[in-house]
C-alpha cells in the first residue's frame, strides 16, 4: 500500500494540470487557432524575397482569383457569350465576389487602353526621353546635335514601323503618337493580354473573391454561391455545365484530406500499440493506466504550443499526435520495472529509476528545444509540442504511478534460441561489419530535394482540373512569371527597371511584358522637365525629318499640339521636386486605379506593398539575384532552394542539439559509459541513412527531422539499456516495448499521402528500430554477456 | 500617214472604253446588292468554282496607302489559304513576317518562326481579319452579318464590294473590295478613304496545292 496523502498529491496535482489544460483549450478558436494554409508554414519575416512573396500572395489579390469555364453543348441554341454575362452577374450579386467578368468582355481593356492613350506623354514619354538620351550618350556624340538627331530618329523609326505588317493596327494613333510611344507598349505588352481563344462552346469568367480563399468564408459560402449562380444560369441556358478552379477548392481540399487523414492514422497508431501491448503484456487491461500518461502528454504539448504560437499549422497535429509513441516511454519503463524486494514502495523505487528517467528526458527535450531556434514555423512547433509533451509525459507518469497501488505491469520474456556465445558474437560482429559498411558508405549515396508541394496533400483530380482550367485562360508552359515587390511605389518601379535591365541580358531575345513598366521610374519622370528644355528645336527639327523621309509633317498636327501642351503643362525643373514626385505619386495612383479585372492582377498595392507583375516568353531559367527584389514563380511554386536553406540551417540545430545531448551523456556517465550511450543513437542514424541512401531514396528536410526525432528516442533506449548493463543485467523489456510502439506508431505515418509525414514517419521508425536491435545485440557481441 | 493611222488607233481605243467599263465605278447600289440564299444562285457556279481552288498559293504586292504618307507602302509576300488551316500571308519584303489567321484568331510570327503577337481573343479585334479569311474563302453567309454585299461581273471578270452594316463592329470593318477573272482572285481592296486604304494585288496563282508538313507548320497554327 502506497501513502495516502502521496496518492492524493498525485492525484490533486493531476487534477489542476487536467482542469488548467482543458480550460485553457476549451476557451480557443480553432478556425482562427490552427492553420491549413502551407504559407503559413514558413516565417513571415524571412529574409528571401521568395517567403515574404509567398507569404502575402496566399492573402492577396493572387490567391482569391476563381476560373471559371462555361460549356455549352453545340446542340444548344444559348450564347457562350450570354450565359458568361449572366453567371457572372449572378456572382457579383453576392458580397463574396469583389469581381466577376466574362473574359470576353472588353470593357476593362478598353478603359485601360483610353487611359494609357490619352495619358501616354504623362506616362510613356518620360521612359521614351531617358532611353533616347542614353542612346544618344552611349553614341559619344556632340550635346548640341542631340536633337536633330532625335528627329532624325524618329522619322527613319516611324518609316521603318510602317512597314511592318502589324502598324495596320495602330494607323489611326500614328499622326497623334509618331513617336510610337503606345504602338510600342502594345507590341512589347501583347503577351499581357489574354490571348487564347477557348474551344467553339466555351465562355470563360474571371472572379476575384473579396474574402480570404484560406477562411472558411471564403469556401463553403463560395461554394454555395456558384451553385447558386449555375442554377440560374441553368434557367436560361439549360445544359451549361461548369468546370472552374482556384485556390479555395485546394484549401477546403485539403483540410478536408488532412482531416480524414489525421484520424485514420491515429486510429491506425493506437491499434497498433495495442497490438504490440497485447503481444508483449500480460495482463492487457493493466496496460490502460498507461492511456492517461499519453493524454496527459498530448495535452501538455497542446497547451504549450498553443500557448506559445499564434497560429498552429494543422501538420503539428498531425506529426505530434505520434507523440503518444514517444510518451508511452517513460510509462513503460516505470511501469514494466520490478520491484527490487516484495512491497518496495514507490518512492524508493523512482527514486533508482529517476536518474535515467530524468536523463532521458531532459536531454531529449534540451534537444528538441534547439528546434526552437529554426527559422520555419512548423519546425519550432514540433519543438515545442515534443519538447513540452515529453516533459508532461514524465510527470503525469511519476505522479500517476504514485496513486496506484503497487504499479507494476508484468511483461512476457521472449527467450531467443539458445546458440553458443562464439557463435553468437561472430554472428552479431558479423552483422555489426555489414551495418558499419552501410552507415559508411551509404549516405554517401544520398540525394536531398525539398519542394513545398511535399507538405501537403495534393489532390491530383483537383491539379488536374486547375491545368485544365489555366490552359482555357491561355497558361501556357515555356513562358516565365516574375513578381517585383516594394514597400512602396517608387522603389518597385525602381526594382522592376533593375530586374529589366538584368532580364534583357539574361534573356535577350525575350524581352520583358509588365504594366508596371507603363510607368516611368520616378528619377525619369523628374528628369523630364530638364530633358524637354534641351529639345527646343524639335518641332522643326522632327517636321523636317519626317518631310525628308516622305510624310506630310502637317499630318501631325495633333501631335505638335500635344508635345507643346505637355511641356508647357509641366512644372520647371526649379519647381521643387515635390510637387513632381506628388503629381508622380497621383499617377501611378490613377493608372493602378485603371486596372481592373485580370489587369489589376498585374500591379496592386496590397498589404502596404506595391506588386509588380512581369512576363516573358521564355522557359524558366536563370533566376534573378535576391538584391532586384524579384522573384520567378516557378521558384514560388517549389522553393526549394528555400527548403534546401531550412535543411542546412534544421541540421546545424539538430547536431548543437546533438552536441549538447552526447555532452550531458559524458558528463553525467563519464567518459566510457558514455560513448556507448552515444554511439548507439549516431549509429542507428548513420545506418538509416546509409540503408536510405544505398536504396536510392530522395531524402528532404523531414527526413532530416525524423532522423533527429529517432535519435533523441534511441538515445532513451542507449541510457536504459546501460543502466541494465551496469548492473550486468539485460536491456530492460520496457526498450523492446517502447521501441515497437514507437516504431508502428511512427511506421504508420510511412502511410500518409502527405510525403513530408512519410517522410518522417518512416524515418524515425527505421532509425528506432536499428536503434532497439543494436540495443539487444550489443550485449551478446560482447565476451561477457549479461546473465 | 502616220498620224492618221495614231489618230485611227485611238478612236478605236477611246470606241472600246465602253466595252471594257462593263463592271461599274461604284458598285454599292440596289441593283447590284446581293443577298446570299436570296438572289446569289447566279453566282453560285463561280463561287464554288473559287472555292474549289483552294488551297492556294499566290504572290501578292500590298501597298499601304496612309494618310500622312506621302507614297504608299510596299510589302511583297506570299498568300496560303488552306480550306480547314485558314489563311497564311507570308511577308518577305520588306521585312519577313507572318501572319496567320484561321478560326481560333490569329497571330503574327517573325522570320524565326517566334510567335511575336496574337491578336486579342475579342470579336472586335479579331472583326477585320476574321472578315479577311471568309472573304478569301468567299462565305458569303457568314459575311452577310456584317456587310452588305454587292456584286457585278462583265464576262470574266467580277466584282464583290462588302460593305460594313450599321452595328457593333461597324467602326473596326472597312469596305472590301475583291476583284478576280474567271476563278482566280486579282485585287484585294480594304478602304477607309482615298487616302487611307491597302491594296493588295494577287499574282501567279498555284491552285489546288498540297502544303508540305514543314510548310503547314510554319505558315500556320
Amino acid at each position: 500500500m502506497e501513502p495516502p496523502r502521496q496518492k492524493i498529491s498525485a492525484r490533486v496535482l493531476l487534477l489542476v494540470f487536467a482542469v488548467l489544460g482543458l480550460g485553457w483549450l476549451s476557451g480557443l478558436d480553432y478556425s482562427r487557432k490552427i492553420s491549413t494554409n502551407v504559407a503559413d508554414l514558413i516565417p513571415v519575416d524571412e529574409r528571401s524575397p521568395e517567403t515574404t512573396l509567398l507569404h502575402s500572395l496566399a492573402d492577396e489579390r493572387q490567391a482569391r482569383v476563381l476560373l471559371f469555364a462555361l460549356n455549352i453543348s453545340s446542340s444548344s441554341t444559348a450564347s457562350p457569350d450570354a450565359a458568361a454575362s449572366l453567371f457572372a452577374a449572378t456572382l457579383l450579386k453576392s458580397p463574396l465576389f469583389a469581381e466577376a467578368v466574362p473574359l470576353r468582355d472588353t470593357a476593362s481593356r478598353d478603359a485601360l487602353g483610353r487611359f494609357i492613350y490619352e495619358r501616354r506623354l504623362d506616362l510613356l514619354l518620360p521612359t521614351w526621353l531617358a532611353d533616347r538620351q542614353r542612346a544618344y550618350a552611349a553614341a559619344g556624340r556632340p550635346p548640341a546635335d542631340y536633337s536633330a538627331w532625335l528627329a532624325e530618329q524618329t522619322a527613319q523609326t516611324l518609316d521603318t514601323f510602317l512597314t511592318q505588317p502589324e502598324a495596320a493596327a495602330f494607323q489611326a494613333i500614328v499622326k497623334s503618337d509618331p513617336l510610337l510611344l503606345v504602338p510600342t507598349l502594345a507590341q512589347k505588352s501583347q503577351s499581357l493580354a489574354p490571348s487564347a481563344s477557348p474551344p467553339a462552346g466555351h465562355s470563360l469568367v474571371w472572379a476575384r473573391l473579396s474574402v480570404s480563399p484560406l477562411d472558411a468564408a471564403g469556401q463553403q459560402p463560395v461554394f454555395t454561391v456558384i451553385e447558386q449562380a449555375l442554377t440560374a444560369m441553368r434557367l436560361a441556358h439549360p445544359g451549361v455545365t461548369l468546370e472552374w478552379s482556384g485556390v479555395n477548392r485546394f484549401a477546403a481540399d485539403s483540410e478536408h484530406r488532412i482531416r480524414t487523414e489525421m484520424s485514420l492514422l491515429n486510429v491506425l497508431s493506437l491499434a497498433a500499440v495495442l497490438g504490440i501491448a497485447l503481444l508483449f503484456v500480460r495482463r492487457v487491461w493493466k496496460a490502460l493506466h498507461l492511456v492517461p500518461v499519453i493524454l496527459f502528454s498530448l495535452l501538455g504539448g497542446w497547451v504549450a504550443v498553443t500557448l506559445c504560437f499564434e497560429h498552429v499549422h494543422i501538420l503539428v497535429f498531425v506529426i505530434g499526435a505520434l507523440l503518444a509513441g514517444v510518451a508511452i516511454d517513460y510509462g513503460f519503463y516505470l511501469y514494466l520495472q520490478p520491484p527490487l524486494r516484495p512491497g518496495e514502495p514507490y518512492r524508493e523505487k523512482l527514486g533508482r529509476l529517476l536518474k535515467p528517467l530524468l536523463t532521458s528526458c531532459l536531454t531529449t527535450v534540451i534537444g528538441f528545444s534547439f528546434l526552437l531556434w529554426s527559422e520555419l514555423p512548423l519546425i519550432r512547433q514540433l519543438g515545442v509540442f515534443v519538447g513540452a509533451g515529453l516533459l508532461s509525459a514524465l510527470t503525469a507518469a511519476i505522479l500517476y504511478f504514485a496513486q496506484l497501488d503497487n504499479p507494476f505491469l508484468e511483461a512476457r520474456v521472449f527467450v531467443l534460441p539458445k546458440t553458443s556465445p562464439q557463435t553468437s558474437r561472430r554472428l552479431v560482429r558479423a552483422l555489426g561489419l555489414l551495418a558499419l559498411v552501410i552507415a559508411l558508405t551509404g549516405p554517401w549515396f544520398l540525394r536531398w530535394h525539398d519542394d513545398i508541394h511535399q507538405l501537403n496533400a495534393p489532390n491530383p483530380a483537383l491539379i488536374a482540373n486547375d491545368e485544365r482550367l489555366r490552359a482555357l485562360f491561355g497558361d501556357t508552359e515555356g513562358r516565365s512569371i516574375y513578381i517585383t515587390r516594394a514597400d512602396s511605389l517608387v522603389a518597385a518601379r525602381d526594382r522592376l527597371a533593375a530586374f529589366q535591365d538584368w532580364h534583357d541580358h539574361a534573356f535577350p531575345d525575350a524581352p520583358l511584358a509588365s504594366l508596371g513598366l507603363v510607368l516611368p521610374t520616378e528619377a525619369d519622370y523628374l528628369a523630364q522637365p530638364a530633358r524637354l528644355a534641351a529639345l527646343n528645336d524639335f518641332e522643326p527639327q522632327l517636321r523636317a525629318a519626317l518631310e525628308r523621309h516622305g510624310f506630310t509633317p502637317d499630318s501631325f498636327a495633333p501631335f505638335f499640339q500635344a508635345w507643346r501642351d505637355h511641356a508647357s503643362g509641366l512644372p520647371s525643373e526649379a519647381l521643387e521636386k515635390e510637387g513632381l514626385s506628388s503629381r508622380y505619386a497621383s499617377l501611378g495612383t490613377e493608372l493602378q486605379a485603371a486596372l481592373t479585372g485580370p489587369s489589376g492582377m498585374l500591379f496592386f498595392t496590397g498589404d502596404k506593398q506595391v506588386w509588380l507583375l512581369s512576363l516573358a516568353d521564355h522557359p524558366p531559367g536563370d533566376e534573378p539575384p535576391a538584391t532586384l527584389g524579384t522573384v520567378g514563380t516557378n521558384q514560388l511554386q517549389t522553393l526549394n532552394t528555400l527548403f534546401s536553406h531550412y535543411r542546412a540551417s534544421a541540421l546545424r540545430l539538430s547536431l548543437c542539439g546533438l552536441g549538447v545531448i552526447g555532452a550531458s551523456v559524458f558528463v553525467l556517465y563519464g567518459f566510457r559509459r558514455g560513448i556507448r550511450i552515444f554511439m548507439i543513437p549516431s549509429g542507428a542514424c548513420f545506418f538509416a541513412f546509409g540503408l536510405l541512401g544505398l536504396t536510392g531514396h530522395t531524402l528532404n528536410l523531414f527526413h532530416l527531422l525524423g532522423a533527429f526525432l529517432g535519435v533523441c528516442l534511441s538515445h532513451n533506449y542507449a541510457i536504459f539499456s546501460a543502466e541494465n548493463a551496469a548492473r550486468g543485467e539485460p536491456p530492460p523489456i520496457s526498450i523492446r516495448l517502447s521501441a515497437l510502439c514507437t516504431a508502428v506508431s511512427f511506421g504508420v505515418l510511412a502511410l500518409s499521402h502527405i510525403p513530408v509525414v512519410a517522410a518522417l514517419g518512416s524515418t524515425v521508425a527505421l532509425v528506432v528500430l536499428s536503434a532497439l536491435v543494436m540495443v539487444e545485440l550489443e550485449p551478446l557481441g560482447r565476451k561477457t554477456q549479461p546473465a | 500617214m502616220i498620224t492618221r493611222l495614231l489618230a485611227f488607233a485611238l478612236m478605236l481605243a477611246l470606241a472600246a472604253l465602253p466595252l471594257r467599263a462593263e463592271l461599274p465605278a461604284v458598285l454599292v447600289a440596289p441593283a447590284y446588292r446581293l443577298v446570299p440564299g436570296e438572289n446569289d444562285s447566279a453566282w453560285q457556279p463561280l463561287l464554288a468554282a473559287l472555292k474549289a481552288k483552294i488551297p492556294l498559293n499566290a504572290s501578292f504586292d500590298e501597298r499601304r496607302y496612309f494618310p500622312f504618307k506621302k507614297n504608299p507602302v510596299v510589302l511583297t509576300g506570299e498568300i496560303r489559304l488552306d480550306p480547314a488551316r485558314g489563311l497564311s500571308l507570308h511577308y518577305q519584303v520588306p521585312e519577313e513576317r507572318i501572319l496567320v489567321i484561321d478560326d481560333r484568331g490569329g497571330f503574327m510570327r517573325d522570320g524565326k518562326g517566334r510567335r511575336l503577337h496574337d491578336l486579342p481573343d475579342n470579336p472586335r479585334a479579331q472583326a477585320a481579319t476574321r472578315a479577311l479569311l471568309r472573304v478569301m474563302r468567299f462565305e458569303l453567309a457568314a459575311l452577310a452579318e456584317n456587310f452588305a454585299i454587292y456584286a457585278a461581273r462583265d464576262g470574266a471578270d467580277w466584282r464583290f464590294t462588302f460593305e460594313p452594316l450599321p452595328g457593333p463592329l461597324a467602326d473596326v470593318l472597312q469596305p472590301i473590295t475583291v476583284t478576280g477573272r474567271d476563278e482566280l482572285v486579282r485585287t484585294i481592296e480594304m478602304r477607309k478613304s482615298a487616302d487611307e486604304r491597302v491594296e493588295i494585288q494577287v499574282g501567279e496563282t498555284r491552285t489546288g496545292v498540297t502544303f508540305s508538313a514543314r510548310e503547314l507548320t510554319r505558315f500556320f497554327r
